[in-house]
């Protein structure tokens, strides 16, 4: 019985959860069209010199987005790094 | 309605569903993969226009979105990194407590 | 521990794929692909020769693929911190007209992917032997 309840109580988050994401991307089924900021990106394409526009955005215009998750990255590599020096030095537990 | 929206909400939203139904931390850490693979999804397809080619230059006369192919490019890799932790996390657990169970790692019930 | 035939085939075939993680890593600017991508398919290569030859004949790169990482880091950080002394904010493009930033940081972010994924697998490849 109190399995059922906590069943039904997580039905219900997922379908309330549900209803708000579609209620928020209501405007993306409507209308299909590019933004301003792309427009800008395409337009001065030429001034980074990359022909792929994933790679000019990515490298260029918010390199600094992509320097932040490069550090995220490198913490968590040095996190599982630090796990494994953990194991070899203390042996078997 | 079988569009990609549509299939990467419902990825999200099974995702989110055993994620909070299940106590095997292994599998909530595969709850976490596919609720990213759904959102990856969901963004790509927030960018597709009808007709739209790749968004290289020269290569078709009009080309989709290409914002949110880099944000997701961004998400694959964290989403890496994210999985790695907390897979050595769990491994770290399992030797401690010899289980996966969460409930067990806390001493509660339930 | 490994068959003969596995030990021909993975040697066959790395460095046909390191190859094509070189060539995807810094073409990107032109082609579909870039760092991300080119460094996934540089890790599977080393990969490839770890589960076939063991870790022994890798044991060089796989004790110091952390100052990869590290090299990685720096380096983003030192273009970023050019950028911002000679023209004025963070990354900021010094060669305008020019893919040679985005020909750098590509490299550099597919060296740090490469290091990333090479230390998590032997991270988890080594769990259960005393070295690897």
């Amino acid at each position: 019985m109190i399995q059922l309840r906590k069943e039904f109580i997580t039905l219900a988050l997922v379908l309330m959860i549900a209803v708000l994401l579609l209620h928020g991307l209501q405007m993306t089924y409507e209308d299909k069209e590019i933004s301003e900021v792309d427009e800008y990106y395409k337009e001065h394409q030429e001034k980074t010199g990359a022909d792929n526009l994933v790679e000019a955005i990515l490298l260029d215009y918010r390199a600094y987005d992509t320097f932040g998750e490069v550090m995220v990255l490198y913490i968590a590599i040095a996190g599982v790094i630090i796990l494994g020096k953990i194991v070899t030095e203390e042996g078997e537990p | 309605m079988l569009n990609g929206l549509n299939i990467g909400l419902m990825t999200i939203l099974v995702g989110l569903y055993g994620m909070t139904r299940t106590k095997n931390s292994i599998k909530m850490i595969m709850c976490l993969g596919i609720m990213g693979s759904g959102l990856i999804l969901l963004f790509v397809s927030i960018g597709y226009i009808p007709g739209g080619g790749a968004p290289i230059v020269g290569h078709s006369p009009e080309m989709v979105d290409p914002i949110p192919h880099t944000v997701m490019l961004t998400a694959i890799v964290i989403d890496l990194a994210t999985t790695a932790l907390g897979l050595a996390l769990v491994y770290h657990l399992h030797q401690q407590y010899n289980t996966l169970d969460v409930t067990e790692y806390m001493g509660g019930e339930d | 521990m490994t068959s003969l035939i596995v030990k021909a085939a993975g040697r066959a075939l790395a460095p046909f794929i390191l190859l094509s993680g070189v060539y995807v890593a810094s073409f990107g600017f032109l082609s579909p692909g870039g760092g991300f991508q080119g460094g996934i398919l540089l890790a599977s290569g080393v990969i490839l020769i770890m589960v076939t030859h063991g870790c022994k004949e890798v044991h060089r790169l796989a004790e110091n693929i952390d100052w990869f990482e590290t090299f990685g880091a720096l380096t983003f950080l030192v273009v970023g911190l050019t950028g911002l002394l000679v023209g004025g904010y963070l990354f900021s493009n010094l060669l305008p007209d020019t893919p040679l930033m985005c020909i750098v940081l590509d490299i550099v972010i597919a060296l740090k992917v490469f290091a990333g994924t090479v230390a998590v697998f032997v991270y988890f490849f080594g769990m259960g032997v005393e070295e690897c």
